[in-house]
């Protein structure tokens, strides 16, 4: 799925992704933090990527294996150094009124990382409890969703 | 989200419904701050959630927001019937001690209102 820098559209990603947590048969606990994740990391990509600038895209991926969930976020923007992002648990940080949304990416989600220049966010939800085992050549066959 | 406000006594009753993600973080802020100003010195505000889904970021940024412009009045602002989800949220975020928690709007606004 590809859609232009409005904030207005993230509701549209959380009802896909709801729905793909409803198909997947997903707990309401794990589907509300993919589905958190998921709005955190578009705002993100519309906000801090894009600057809201419209003529800009943010892109969706989402890959259905059998023992997880891949989401795919990526923006148009410069890029950033998520190593950089100030701590929002540290004192100076808590009264912050922005700054939250990694935090959250990385409560939500069970591997969440960016590629080098910082302008694609990979997020990876295991489907059953613990780490997933090693990708046989069947699961790397998973399905998906050029949404 | 659907948001709706009232006074009852000395208090700015917020009924929050439905997820607030996305956008609505902003139209939150900007009703907080509509109350706030509206309230004047000493302002309190509760802010119901029992009707609220999710939450994201950008609505805690409000909450935040709306927690620092109350102190600045020598307000008060306490949240209601958070879910358990929105309750480990303010958890993990460490900003479940900014927020006054109540169990039903009776008690919330007898005790705001002292």
């Amino acid at each position: 799925m590809v859609l232009p820098s409005d904030v207005e559209l993230v509701p549209i990603i959380e009802a896909v992704t709801s729905h793909i947590s409803r198909d997947l048969k997903l707990g309401a606990e794990a589907s509300m933090q993919i589905s958190l994740a998921v709005i955190e990391g578009a705002m993100n990509a519309i906000k801090h990527g894009n600057k809201y600038d419209l003529a800009k895209r943010a892109y969706f991926k989402i890959r259905i294996d059998a023992d997880r969930l891949t989401l795919i976020i990526k923006d148009e923007g410069e890029g950033f150094d998520p190593r950089k992002v100030a701590d929002p648990l540290e004192d100076e940080g808590l009264l912050r009124d922005h700054g939250r949304g990694l935090l959250m990416i990385r409560a939500y989600v069970d591997e969440a990382y960016h590629n080098a220049d910082g302008t694609q966010l990979t997020m990876v939800k295991y489907l059953h409890s613990g780490q997933p085992g090693t990708d046989s050549e069947e699961d790397q066959k998973g399905e998906v969703l050029e949404l | 989200m659907e948001l709706t406000f009232r006074k009852r006594d000395a208090v700015i009753i917020f009924n929050l419904k439905g997820n607030v993600i996305g956008p609505d973080g902003l139209k939150l802020r900007e009703a907080f701050q509509k109350a706030i100003k509206l309230g004047g010195n000493k302002v309190r505000i509760l802010v119901n959630l029992e009707a609220t889904g999710m939450m994201d970021s950008s609505a805690l940024g409000a909450l935040v927001n709306a927690y620092t412009n109350v102190q600045q009045k020598k307000g008060r602002i306490g949240v209601m019937k958070a879910s358990p989800t929105i309750d480990k949220l303010l958890q993990l975020a460490k900003l479940a001690p900014l927020f006054e928690q109540f169990a039903d709007e009776n008690a919330a606004v007898e005790d705001l209102s002292a």
